[in-house]
């Protein structure tokens, strides 16, 4: 039997032979590697460990998870010194349990530890949830740096001034915005950004005129103050070419100032003075990758609408309460 | 099977070979010989590919010179023909890239593999140098367990990994050897700014 520290020549290995031996280790093992040198970073690098989700969230505290194919490992960052609020002078960080005290990493940040994360597991880009509104934007902003935020998420309990102002200050992609009023104004100043999808949950303030300045490819807006008649309106804008013309699919829940057991009623009110014809789901789903790729895609037959410029959309009504339109060309 | 009754026969120690079928002479870097059985020889691609090339009989074998693979020495090239025999006739593994590996060392691997790290880093040259997959598999897991339970600085020393500055101050010396006037010109240029001069030439 050998000594548990006899050494073994890792680097003198050929170069797909010591990333295979880095292919074996756990995660924990594979940053305790990374931390020791650039060298020795490049080299977990070449392994090709990647993540497929990273996920951020601030709130009390500033924790996270790191989604593999095959598993998933949750971290937090935490101050060794207490008195310290400044979550971008964080200098802890804990994975599946696991600390790291070494002096090697003494001078990580919670950036630097970002960052390094996010280079050995090849991300670029992370989803970062907030869930309360003590973080400075400024502070998030420095965090981010060149991190590209591929998703937002804001969480009840934020205000809608602090919500308005994240919504302004940082670029991001796709948006969910949980149980927080967005102001009239804010709304239509955010709209006019370059999304590709944009989620609203719970009751929010969204008019006709929200939906037409908007300006992503998704837009889904969970229980919605809108009327069977102002949907309507909006369909025969869309067939006239003037509304947005990025958008390729819309989904709205929740209908107000209807009949709730009068869906025929709903839809005559939908679809009044627009062309269209049934197209069922079974067509759909074979002349459409999108129904098949999507899980949240409507499993109900379809009215077919033609906009002016020969595009064809789909409507999907269920009912008194759930309203979506896919573009299909 | 055990680790010293795998069939791999050295030709000093039994002239005779153990079964009446194809086998195959094959010459270490040190000069020792083995007979290695067509089946095994399949866990090897390298081999494989030489073997089907060269057409041999089994009247050739007998006839013609041992196929020399000059870059293995005796011992190594033992371990590997042990584990050809042992594994012989089992489907190669194809890597399908997932990260990270599961691999399970057997019984028998673990045995053969019990060796000092000198050897054991020979073995998976030998094993990459000539293809035989599954043995590279558990090799490099075996390298990949030790460090198990260990801290960074463990780490650094059970690997041998450098240090930024070990690492900076190797490519200075390298470039040093490779230039001996580099190091002249960098000493001149220091002198020059400690005297405060702003012009190198």
């Amino acid at each position: 039997m050998y000594s548990k520290l006899s050494t073994f020549p890792l680097l003198r290995l050929p170069k797909d032979v010591n990333t295979k031996v880095i292919s074996n280790m756990d995660i924990i093992e594979f940053i305790d590697l990374s931390i020791l040198s650039k060298r020795a970073k490049d080299l977990v690098r070449s392994s090709n460990r990647k993540c497929t989700d990273f996920s951020v969230a601030l709130g009390q505290e500033c924790e996270g998870l790191i989604e593999f194919p095959t598993h998933q490992s949750d971290f937090d960052f935490y101050s060794t010194n207490d008195e310290e609020d400044n979550f971008l002078k964080f200098d802890g960080l804990r994975i599946d349990g696991h600390q790291w005290r070494t002096k090697i990493v003494q001078n990580f940040t919670m950036k630097s530890w970002l960052n390094h994360l996010l280079c050995i597991f090849h991300c670029n880009q992370i989803c970062l949830r907030i869930a309360n509104s003590t973080a400075d934007i400024e502070l998030i902003r420095a965090l981010l740096n060149w991190i590209k935020l591929d998703c937002l998420i804001l969480e009840e309990g934020i205000g809608r001034e602090y919500a308005e102002k994240i919504l302004q200050h940082l670029p991001y992609t796709n948006v969910f915005i949980n149980h927080v009023r967005i102001g009239h104004k804010e709304f239509s100043k955010i709209n006019i950004q370059h999304m590709w999808s944009f989620h609203l949950e719970e009751n929010q303030d969204v008019s006709l005129n929200d939906l037409l300045l908007n300006n992503s490819k998704i837009l889904e807006i969970r229980k919605a103050s809108l009327t069977p008649r102002a949907l309507n309106r909006f369909l025969k804008l869309w067939t006239n070419n003037q509304t947005n013309p990025n958008l390729q699919w819309i989904i709205i829940t929740s209908l107000v100032n209807i009949d709730l057991y009068d869906s025929k009623r709903v839809k005559n009110e939908v679809m009044d003075g627009i062309p269209h014809q049934i197209v069922t789901i079974q067509e759909l789903k074979q002349s459409h990758a999108l129904y098949n790729e999507f899980r949240d895609v409507p499993r109900t037959d379809g009215l077919m609408i033609h906009r002016k410029d020969g595009t064809k959309a789909a409507v999907h009504l269920n009912g008194f309460n759930w309203f979506q339109m896919i573009r299909l060309n | 099977m055990s680790v010293e009754n795998a069939p791999v026969v050295d030709v000093d120690e039994a002239a005779i070979p153990v079964e009446k079928k194809m086998y195959y002479r094959f010459e270490s870097n040190d000069k020792k010989e083995f007979r290695v059985s067509e089946l095994a020889i399949q866990q090897s691609e390298t081999l494989n590919r030489l073997v089907e090339a060269m057409g041999y009989t089994s009247e050739d074998v007998e006839n013609k010179p041992a196929i020399a693979i000059e870059n293995i020495d005796g011992k190594t090239l033992k371990l590997v023909f042990q584990w050809c025999e042992h594994h012989k006739g089992e489907a190669i593994p194809v890597d399908d890239g997932s990260v990270p590996k599961i691999v399970e060392i057997p019984e028998f691997d673990a045995k053969l593999m019990d060796i000092d790290n000198g050897l054991l880093f020979k073995l998976i040259w030998a094993a990459d140098y000539l293809n035989i997959v599954q043995l590279l598999n558990v090799s490099c897991k075996k390298v990949a367990n030790m460090a198990q339970g260990k801290t960074p600085a463990q780490l650094r020393r059970v690997y041998l990994l450098p240090s930024d500055e070990e690492d900076e101050a190797a490519k200075r010396a390298a470039q040093e050897a490779q230039d001996p006037r580099a190091r002249e010109v960098e000493e001149e240029f220091e002198e020059r700014k400690r005297q405060g001069g702003n012009s190198f030439f």
